[in-house]
């Protein structure tokens, strides 16, 4: 069994009678790469800052590399790097001497490291440049070396790539694959962007209006994704047999309801039509169907909102 | 807690303000005994003995020095979001607080002395002792005015460091550490007036007027006792309501 890194059990946070976040219930495994869905104000950030330690739950249980109390959950932090909303520094500082103030402050042993960090995220050339100077990228480019130079076991990101240029999202997305791959690090990541979260993770939670919808593998939603022919015909034992002679088709899945989905032929709407007309099946309806990441989060909220 | 302290100083020196803060003090220190020997020079007679001594009715402005000191070494970490990179990493907020506090409590008793220090090497270069054994006299006078001093700087530090813990805003934080200098003896003094002598007798024991009266109070140990306690509450109850009050703060 895989080991988990974080698991919460009904957390929950609430300001006065509102819940930003209600009994949320998330398992991050060892090694994952969970994207957190949301849109904004759905509760991702308020999660995080559990997780992080800055905000106190209202009630629920949060479980951190198996420690359930607040002190052990203090000690295994060490263990994480984070990442909450802007990446926060001090501003009369230059970059090295921020990272270099919080490598004192952790009790990090090594000079180099604050060199490695800043190597990493493209940042040794920035001199003497206040943080108070720096651009957005650059501030959020800080922000990951901060959260990498105690190599953590556990990364928490909440919404990393605000802020990027194109170049930028592509080396920041480079960096969590390599980190993921390389040294194992499990990382929950946060983001509105969807098409940027389905190239990095491989698990998703989706979240709105701070309750957990679905948990869900990269993999499994895939297949819940995959696109298809949805046929409804009369009878769907015939049409299946009809299918298989006349045109070779053998992935295809029968669903209740005499529905049948085909996966290959997919350009083809108008060869399965005559094929089922000229085997004398009755064909109700044929439909391309199938989703990305963003259609199926849109599904599971019931579409998209207005005002 | 070491690497904590050794951190808020590495910041603090890489700070400009830091120096400026200090050349400031140091600054006006020299301002005033420059003013002095100006006077002498225009026939005026300040001596060491006057102007020495001068620095025990200096004391009450190191009532207000915690606010600079607390300002320097909080550095406006609300404003600019820092806190939130200790909280994340697992930083027990006790140890945030203390730490502070302690790197304040260092930073504003160092200045105290090293600025009352340069004051009186000013004075006796510049405006000269008279008499034999008068330079021992004055310091024996400053050093037993510090100590009486120094139990109400450090309570108000104690109370600055918990205003700006508690408040999202410096400025305010700033303000209200002022008023709590200032409002308690005058409302126990109206309290006194009005109701009860009751509430005289605690004006008395307020940091400003402890800290004024050291002079009529000249190396008496039992007043000295008296201000160590009172000192002691506002540090004590300070810290315990900021440490309270901070442990389910929202970091944001």
């Amino acid at each position: 069994m895989a080991e988990s890194v974080l698991v919460t059990r009904d957390l929950t946070k609430r300001y006065g009678q509102a819940a930003a976040v209600n009994s949320v219930n998330l398992n991050v495994e060892k090694g994952q790469i969970y994207g957190l869905v949301g849109r904004n104000g759905a509760g991702k950030t308020t999660i995080i800052r559990m997780i992080s330690g800055q905000t106190v739950p209202s009630g629920g249980e949060l479980e951190l590399f198996g420690a359930t109390t607040p002190a052990e959950q203090n000690k295994m932090r060490r263990r994480t790097g984070a990442m909450v909303e802007t990446p926060s520094f001090y501003p009369y500082l230059s970059a090295r001497e921020n990272l270099e103030y919080y490598r004192i402050q952790r009790g990090i042993p090594g000079r180099h490291v604050v060199d490695e960090a800043l190597e990493f995220v493209d940042l040794a050339n920035t001199g003497k440049k206040k943080f108070k100077h720096f651009s957005l990228g650059m501030k959020q480019r800080l922000g990951l070396a901060l959260a990498l130079m105690n190599h953590p076991d556990f990364l928490l990101l909440d919404e990393p790539i605000n802020g990027l240029d194109p170049e930028g999202i592509v080396e920041f997305r480079n960096i969590l694959l390599d980190l993921n791959r390389q040294r194992q690090t499990t990382i929950l990541i946060s983001s509105h962007i969807l098409t940027e979260l389905a190239n990095v993770a491989d698990h998703y939670g989706f979240i709105d209006r701070g309750r957990m919808l679905e948990q869900i593998s990269a993999k499994a939603l895939a297949e819940k994704c995959r696109a298809c022919l949805e046929l409804t015909v009369a009878d769907a034992a015939r049409a299946a047999q009809a299918l298989e002679q006349s045109l070779d088709i053998l992935d295809y899945e029968v669903l209740p309801g005499n529905v049948i989905r085909l996966y290959s032929h997919l350009d083809e709407p108008a060869r399965v039509t005559r094929a089922l007309v000229e085997a004398g099946v009755a064909l109700e309806s044929i439909e391309q169907k199938g989703a990305n990441l963003e259609d199926y989060f849109l599904k599971l909220i019931g579409g998209v909102r207005h005002g | 807690m070491v690497d904590y302290i050794r951190a808020e100083f590495y910041k603090l020196f890489h700070r400009r303000y830091f120096y400026l803060a200090l050349l400031f003090l140091f600054g006006c220190a020299a301002l005033l005994v420059a003013g002095w020997a100006f006077t002498n020079s225009n026939g005026n007679t300040i001596d060491f003995n006057s102007g020495g001594s001068m620095a025990i009715l200096l004391l009450s402005v190191g009532l207000y020095a915690p606010v600079i000191v607390g300002d320097l070494v909080f550095s406006e970490q609300y404003k600019a979001n820092t806190m939130k990179n200790e909280v994340s990493f697992g930083l027990p907020r006790s140890r945030i607080y203390l730490g502070k506090l302690l790197v304040s409590v260092i930073v504003g008793v160092v200045a105290a002395v090293a600025v009352l220090a340069f004051y009186e090497l000013l004075c006796w270069l510049f405006l000269l002792p008279s008499a034999p054994g008068e330079v021992e006299q004055v310091l024996r006078m400053v050093g037993y005015g510090i100590l009486v001093a120094l139990p109400q700087w450090l309570g108000m530090l104690a109370v600055n460091m918990m205003l700006s813990f508690l408040l999202r805003s410096t400025t305010l934080a700033a303000f209200l550490s002022i008023g709590v200098i200032v409002l308690p003896q005058t409302l126990f003094k109206l309290l006194g007036l009005l109701i009860n002598d009751v509430f005289a007798k605690a004006a008395e024991w307020m940091p400003t007027a402890i800290v004024e009266a050291v002079q009529s109070h000249m190396f008496d140990w039992s007043f000295l006792a008296g201000s160590v306690i009172a000192g002691a509450v506002w540090f004590v109850a300070a810290t315990a309501v900021g440490l309270a009050v901070f442990q389910r703060r929202e970091i944001s």
